[in-house]
C-alpha cells in the first residue's frame, strides 16, 4: 500500500512539474506579444503629449513610467531618472542607456534595434521630424506585433500541450 | 509476463499518435518524425527484454541448445 502511494506521489510531482515547465516555455510568447502591445500605445501616448503639450521629454517619461504596463514603465522610469540626474545626457544617450539598462525586456533582438534607432531620433529635430521619426518606429513595431502574434498563436498552445504530454509519457515508461 | 506492460505499451502507442499529430499540425514535421522513431524504439526495447525471456525459457524447457 505504502508502494502505491509513493508511486502516485511521484507520478503527480513529474506531472506538475513538466505541466509547469511547458507553461513556462510558452509565456515567453505570450510576454513578448504583450510588451510589443505596450510598448505601441506608449509610444503613441509619448508623441501625443510631445505634440500637443510640449512638456519636456524628462516629464513625459515620468508620466509614461506611472501608466505604462508591467517592464516598459521601468524602461521609462530609468530613462528620466538619467534625464533629470542633469549628468548632461541627451535624450537619445538617456534612452539607449535606459534600454542597456532595463535587463530583461521579453523582447528580441529586432524589436530592441526597432527601440535603439527610435532612440537616435529623439530628441534631435523638430516636431515635425519627431512625429516621423514615431510613425516609423510604429509601423515597424505594428509589423513585429503581427509577426508575434502569429508566432505566439502558434507556439503557446504547442509548448503547454507539450509540457503536459512529456509529463505524461515520463509516467508511463518509467512508472 | 504480467498484463502491465501491454497496458504500457498501447498507452505509449496513443501518446505518440497523439504528439505526431500536434506536431505535425504545428509545422514542425522533422521532430514529429523523431518523435515517432523514438517511440518505436522504446517499445522495441521493451518488447526485446520479454523475447529474450521467452527464448531463454524455451531454451530450459527443451534443453535444446
Amino acid at each position: 500500500m505504502q508502494f502505491i502511494m509513493i508511486k502516485i506521489i511521484g507520478m503527480i510531482m513529474v506531472l506538475i512539474s513538466s505541466t509547469l515547465i511547458g507553461y513556462l516555455k510558452s509565456l515567453k510568447y505570450t510576454l513578448r506579444r504583450r510588451t510589443i502591445r505596450a510598448i505601441l500605445s506608449s509610444l503613441n501616448i509619448l508623441i501625443t503629449e510631445i505634440t500637443y503639450n510640449q512638456i519636456t521629454l524628462s516629464e513625459a517619461f515620468a508620466k509614461l513610467s506611472e501608466t505604462s504596463e508591467s517592464g516598459i514603465g521601468k524602461l521609462f522610469l530609468i530613462a528620466s531618472q538619467i534625464l533629470n540626474s542633469n549628468e548632461g545626457y541627451t535624450a537619445s544617450e538617456a534612452w539607449e542607456i535606459a534600454l542597456d539598462k532595463v535587463g530583461d525586456l521579453n523582447l528580441n533582438q529586432d524589436d530592441i534595434r526597432i527601440l535603439k534607432s527610435f532612440g537616435k531620433g529623439l530628441g534631435n529635430s523638430d516636431i515635425y521630424n519627431q512625429e516621423k521619426n514615431f510613425k516609423l518606429a510604429s509601423e515597424l513595431l505594428k509589423k513585429q506585433l503581427n509577426d508575434a502574434e502569429e508566432l505566439s498563436k502558434k507556439n503557446e498552445k504547442l509548448y503547454k500541450n507539450l509540457g503536459v504530454l512529456v509529463g505524461i509519457a515520463v509516467i508511463i515508461i518509467f512508472l | 509476463m504480467s498484463i502491465d506492460v501491454i497496458f504500457k505499451i498501447a498507452a505509449i502507442g496513443i501518446l505518440v499518435t497523439v504528439l505526431n499529430q500536434i506536431l505535425i499540425r504545428s509545422g514542425r514535421e522533422e521532430q514529429a518524425m523523431m518523435v515517432t522513431l523514438a517511440g518505436v524504439v522504446v517499445v522495441l526495447m521493451m518488447v526485446i527484454t520479454m523475447i529474450n525471456n521467452l527464448f531463454t525459457a524455451v531454451k530450459t524447457i527443451f534443453q535444446l541448445y
